[in-house]
């Protein structure tokens, strides 16, 4: 089914994410948390039992416990997460615990993006990459969006204003 | 005369036709350390033969290449032709080269030649490196293109470069070189890499390291002591140690100062800033005073001792260059006295009054924010050792300084923002003031910790270009968080208009 909307301008306020974007933080966050619990459960119970039984059941709870912990996380972060087009620029909301608000305007675009995976094209989905000149914040990505939005995002982000070169 | 060669732009010009040894030196170089462990262990690994015969063939390669190099300077741009199978064409408008940057090592000074970089707003690569030129035909090309330039600055800065071809606006005596040099910890570095040199090369093991320098620290400072006395005997020569580590630390930053800051000179010409050092390899970079993106003024308690400050600038410019110490502008004074630096801080932000300033302090909590990481560990590892040892209490002083010292640190940080500038003075100890344009503000974060976000503090993180990821960033932590939201509103409307 393609849930792509009609590509249009997008209204400006807050853009609408996809929904499978929260399967997407969730899936992250399982992996975020595998490799700090499985790997130490697994050795930590090797080194106080013998054989092998206790060590492999501790790695799976380890294993469904860093599931249900990701689960949790992703669940919160896609609730925490907003993007919103305003009038001069972008601002993206992100983070469970460190939350950040980053606003990129509009006259420092240097150049947009739009990138889609495999999964990303089957559920009509869409990441707008927005780069500036900037140093360490050159690159934000915006992930979750419906692919027309994403499209029309990246076109009224561009600004075509003359003599404006961001820099 | 070379200039009016130069400026001829019908004719095509070489690089100097020692250009080849250069190119060859430059490949050399990576494959030096495989090619000498292959003529000393001789017969080692095969990798080694492999990879000292790469590195030739690259060798012979970039000889080849440096043949074909040809430009050209053309009515408002320079046509560069390089590439042997790949052959390409490059048309560099004068207009787009922001940094300039010549380089001159010992050899190039033997042969009166030098490798001029070229560099334009963004980019991996710089436009074009040229190495290496005849000194007259660099310096000539970079007459051109500063002439150029010109062209598209303010009526202001075109009057100034015809009132003045070259006005020197600060320089470093010898004296003041080393003064440098007893400020700067830039020996520190040697000191460990020294170590770390030792400790690959020496036959103890790396852990008994400290205690072999005990060893020889006893013999060389202590004799061969009286055993009653050997505690005094060894807290001596340790203490020896660690003066002679000090000292030694000194006498590297000093040499290090005179190899990197020898002759220093900061000059301008019409709207670019140009600055000029070192003792043996002489680096010569400029940019325009616009591409100052972030200013940082800063003192340590060693310079304020001597009465002296630096001010370091970020210059907006390639990516690849950010952490190369010589690839632009960086220092406009590695130290001056403060009414040297208050003048060159005027000089490189016009309109930029330090007095005028409206000061805004942190949120009144900052301190203790700032001392609970310290203060919690270090009284953690006091109160859990007292239970082995009584003598452990004393690490509470150190939990004691962690809170004086982020109490201190809070009183002296402070923002202030008007209409052109946002200024954010932060620290005790060493002392950084850093400014920036609002104009220059790429994107605007604001970011919250669990701990900010129960006490309503937030951070506020500005982007520029050109930053020192190493560098202090412009990152003003521990604000009232409405504070904080405000001015990130007004940063991203400003940057929004402009």
């Amino acid at each position: 089914m393609d849930t792509s909307t009609p590509r249009s301008t997008p209204a400006f306020g807050a853009m609408a994410i996809h929904p499978k974007e929260s399967l997407v933080l969730k899936l992250g966050g399982w992996l975020m948390f595998l490799f700090p619990l499985v790997p130490p459960a697994f050795v930590l119970v090797a080194i106080a039992t013998k054989g092998v039984f206790w060590p492999i059941s501790a790695g799976v709870v380890a294993f469904v416990a860093a599931g249900v912990i990701g689960v949790i996380h992703g669940g919160a972060s896609f609730r925490h997460y907003r993007v919103q087009h305003l009038p001069d620029g972008l601002l993206v909301h992100r983070g469970v615990f460190w939350q950040s608000e980053t606003f990129v305007p509009k006259s420092r675009i240097q150049q947009t993006e739009v990138n889609q995976g495999p999964l990303d094209r089957r559920w009509g989905m869409a990441k707008l990459n927005v780069h500036t000149a900037g140093t360490r914040l050159e690159n934000i990505k915006v992930s979750g969006l419906h692919h027309g939005d994403a499209l029309a995002l990246r076109d009224a982000l561009l600004d075509r204003r003359e003599g404006v070169d961001g820099a | 005369m070379a200039l009016d060669a130069a400026a001829d732009g019908h004719h095509e010009r070489r690089l100097h036709p020692m250009s080849w040894l250069f190119a060859l030196l430059t490949q050399l170089r990576h494959v030096m350390f495989p090619l000498i462990v292959l003529l000393v262990f001789g017969g080692g690994e095969t990798w080694e033969l492999y990879a000292a015969m790469g590195g030739l063939g690259v060798a012979a390669y970039s000889l080849v290449y440096s043949f074909g190099f040809r430009y050209r300077i053309a009515a408002d741009e320079l046509v560069i032709r390089e590439g042997i199978f790949d052959r390409t064409e490059r048309h560099i408008r004068f207009a787009r080269i922001q940094n300039i940057v010549q380089k001159q090592n010992l050899l190039h000074r033997l042969f009166d030649v030098t490798e001029l970089k070229l560099e334009s707003a963004g980019g991996v690569k710089p436009e074009a490196t040229m190495s290496v030129l005849r000194r007259a035909d660099a310096q000539a090309l970079e007459a051109i293109l500063r002439s150029h330039q010109h062209a598209g600055d303010s009526p202001e800065d075109s009057q100034q470069a015809l009132d003045n071809a070259d006005e020197c606006l600060h320089q470093m005596s010898l004296g003041e070189v080393l003064k440098l040099g007893v400020i700067s910890n830039r020996g520190m570095l040697v000191v460990g890499s020294l170590v770390a040199a030792w400790t690959q090369f020496s036959d103890d093991h790396s852990a008994s390291f400290f205690k072999s320098m005990g060893r020889q620290a006893k013999q060389l400072f202590g004799g061969l002591g009286n055993d009653s006395h050997s505690w005094l005997v060894a807290s001596a020569s340790m203490f020896a140690l660690v003066l002679s580590a000090l000292l030694l630390v000194r006498v590297f930053s000093i040499a290090l100062a005179l190899l990197q800051f020898y002759g220093f000179r900061l000059t301008r010409h019409g709207a670019r800033l140009a600055t000029e050092a070192g003792l043996l390899s002489r680096f010569q970079a400029s940019a325009r005073r616009h591409r100052i993106q972030v200013l940082d003024r800063h003192s340590t308690v060693l310079s304020r001792w001597f009465n002296r400050e630096s001010i370091r600038v970020d210059v907006s410019g390639g990516v690849a260059a950010v952490n190369d110490e010589h690839a632009r502008l960086k220092w406009l004074a590695p130290i001056a006295p403060p009414a040297k630096t208050d003048e060159l801080v005027n000089m490189a932000l016009p309109g930029f009054d330090a007095t005028t300033l409206d000061w805004r302090p942190l949120h009144h909590r900052a301190w203790i924010r700032r001392a609970r990481l310290g203060a919690t560990f270090w009284t953690l590892l006091a109160l859990a050792n007292a239970w082995f040892n009584p003598w452990a209490l004393t690490l509470l002083a150190l939990a004691g300084w962690s809170v004086f010292s982020s109490w201190k640190w809070a009183q002296h940080s402070r923002y202030a923002i008007n209409r052109q500038f946002l200024v954010w003075q932060s620290g005790w100890l060493t002392r950084h003031t850093l400014v920036v344009e609002l104009d220059k503000v790429q994107v605007v974060r604001l970011q919250t910790s669990p701990f900010d976000r129960r006490s309503a503090m937030a951070d506020l993180f500005i982007d520029t270009m050109g930053a020192n990821p190493l560098g202090a960033s412009l990152s003003i932590p521990y604000l009232p968080v409405a504070q904080a939201r405000a001015l990130a509103v007004i940063l991203g409307r400003h940057a929004a208009r402009h």
